[in-house]
């Protein structure tokens, strides 16, 4: 893979200002990132991990507290127009007009992004096709059920040839089949216009379709790697025991047989680097065991690793 | 420029593609004019002249044309919020500029049109016009539209629901149009109230239109209370449109 370096992020860090009643909050704190062209990267992070305000910085819809971002060779402090120009940005909440038809929306969009007539109706017409809307765009957008909304967003992003795709959790409110093909099409997309894309959500199964994921925790960047390589690091696989008392376990297990085990809520989760006698486990401490099972580690086990919260209670903190 | 008349020709299509707002905004003004027209036929006696209150009530009329046009069109800056839509304005490599000035033009677009329509009937209130007098009104409309739109911008952009300036229109927006000498004459105002209304700057912008409806625009130019008013109420539109616009540009997040 070509690892030209797109966006660079460097000692990123926000604070939301607080009011009389309310403290500032952190949302960012010192990230560093690198995306290289070409390549998906997701944020993957629990509500309030600071993802959306990394993708909102990056849109330049919110200016960051203190760090340097570029964008292609813009800095995005300096010449903010300039990087808006390289991105096509699907936003959590619909930026389209429901009053005016597909074509129309398409239309005011490639004109606001300075295109020429001639090229926003042959892009729409290519971009409607590849997202299975052509037949429709003389209706309303309102009358469009969410996921083929989401396509025009998507199609209506690429419109003016960005560079860059930023999604900002843009399946959220979508059903299975949507997302489904929400993401089929990201992904074609993605192939024929060369772009980079960048992409938020706090679901496994869309950041595990990425090359890379970052991981982020309370605004800070834990680790950035392929899906792959961060479940690789943990080991082969994950047992996960479930005790009554998991610490005691934790103790019982590091002293007879050497294994190091987390404890997350009651269960005690030991990464595997070799085969392991289940057997031999199960003669020990069968009776402290009330179950056991054995995984492949996921992101989410990447995420407890570091945290020692699951991605779902993440969103709480 | 591009950008102003782009987002300017949405808030136009918009207006037509909601019936109810096109028949409210056409309706409302009609049925106020005739009822307040009929019910103080006979009571209303002014001081200065021998007017009808339905010919005096007119030109007030047109003035709440203006200022109701801009309330809804700058509301539905707060819509546009809310859905997300403004989100994706704002990522466009527009200047800040234009997103200001779009709704200002297409919300005095959008009141025009509705002069147009409501100066048909200048007739029937007693008042006939000439070809180069509905010029210069809808001139001197598209001056006053601008200032209520660039208020109505300043108002909604800090706003963030309907609720919240459906208040401010009730006690800031609807009162300047009240005391503006639209609906009473200022001359038999008590005193303190007098003050008041010299005081609002709507009072000139209703000046600026009344004499627009009986004088061409020779007379006009000639007529020093008409400069005065029409400075008074040229001064009020950059105002509120270098506010309006000051506000998009030092706030880059929505």
């Amino acid at each position: 893979m070509d690892l030209q370096v797109i966006i660079s992020i460097s000692q990123l860090s926000h604070v939301y200002a607080g009011t009389r009643k309310k403290t500032g909050r952190r949302a960012l704190h010192e990230v560093d990132l690198d995306i290289h062209s070409g390549e998906t990267i997701a944020l993957l992070g629990p509500n309030g991990s600071g993802k959306s305000t990394l993708l909102r910085v990056l849109t330049t819809a919110q200016v960051p507290t203190s760090g340097a971002v570029r964008v292609g060779g813009a800095f995005l402090e300096q010449d903010p127009a300039a990087v808006r120009r390289q991105l096509g940005v699907v936003f959590q909440n619909p930026a389209l007009d429901g009053k005016m038809t597909v074509g129309e929306n398409l239309r005011m969009a490639g004109l606001l992004y300075g295109m020429r007539r001639r090229v926003v109706r042959q892009r729409s017409q290519q971009l409607l096709e590849a997202v299975g809307l052509w037949e429709r765009r003389n209706e309303r957008t309102e009358k469009l059920s969410g996921g083929m909304r989401r396509r025009v967003e998507l199609a209506k992003a690429l419109l003016p040839t960005p560079a860059i795709l930023l999604l900002d959790e843009p399946t959220a409110g979508l059903d299975p089949v949507a997302r489904q093909e929400f993401w089929h099409q990201v992904e074609a997309l993605r192939v024929d216009e060369q772009l980079t894309v960048v992409v938020s959500t706090h679901l496994l199964d869309e950041a595990e379709r990425a090359d890379r994921v970052a991981i982020l925790h309370q605004g800070e960047l834990l680790v950035c790697g392929s899906p792959r390589a961060l479940q690789r690091q943990l080991g082969r696989e994950i047992l996960t025991l479930r005790s009554d008392d998991a610490i005691a376990l934790q103790t019982a297990l590091r002293s007879t047989m050497g294994l190091e085990g987390q404890v997350v809520d009651q269960d005690l989760r030991v990464p595997l680097k070799s085969d392991i006698s289940l057997d031999k486990v199960f003669q020990r401490f069968g009776s402290q065991i009330r179950s056991l099972s054995l995984a492949p580690p996921s992101l989410d086990d990447v995420f407890v690793r570091h945290t020692g919260q699951h991605l779902e209670e993440g969103s709480a903190a | 420029m591009t950008g102003i008349w782009i987002l300017a020709q949405r808030e136009v299509l918009r207006f037509f593609r909601q019936p109810s707002r096109l028949l409210g905004s056409l309706v409302q003004p009609l049925m106020l004019w005739f009822f307040m027209g009929s019910g103080f036929a006979d009571s209303f006696i002014s001081r200065s002249s021998e007017l009808s209150y339905g010919e005096f009530f007119y030109p007030g009329i047109v003035l709440m044309l203006l200022l109701f046009a801009a309330i809804f069109s700058t509301i539905t800056l707060i819509e546009d919020r809310s859905v997300g839509f403004l989100q994706g304005v704002l990522v466009a490599p527009v200047p800040r500029l234009s997103i200001a000035l779009g709704k200002l033009v297409g919300g005095t677009l959008i009141a025009l049109l509705q002069v147009v329509v409501f100066l048909l009937l200048a007739p029937v209130a007693g008042i006939s016009l000439a070809a180069e007098m509905i010029l210069a009104l809808l001139a001197l409309c598209a001056l006053i539209g601008m200032g209520f739109t660039g208020l109505g911008f300043m108002v909604a952009w800090k706003l963030d629901s309907v609720a919240g300036y459906h208040s401010v229109m009730s006690v800031v927006l609807i009162p300047l149009w009240f005391l503006s000498g639209a609906l009473f004459p200022i001359e038999g105002a008590a005193p303190w109230l007098e003050w008041v209304m010299q005081c609002n700057p709507v009072t000139y912008a209703l000046v600026v239109l009344r004499k627009a409806f009986y004088l061409v625009p020779t007379q006009l130019i000639a007529d020093a209370a008409f400069v005065r008013a029409l400075l008074i109420t040229g001064g009020w539109t950059v105002l509120t449109t270098v506010g309006a616009a000051w506000m998009v540009a030092r706030n880059r997040g929505p």
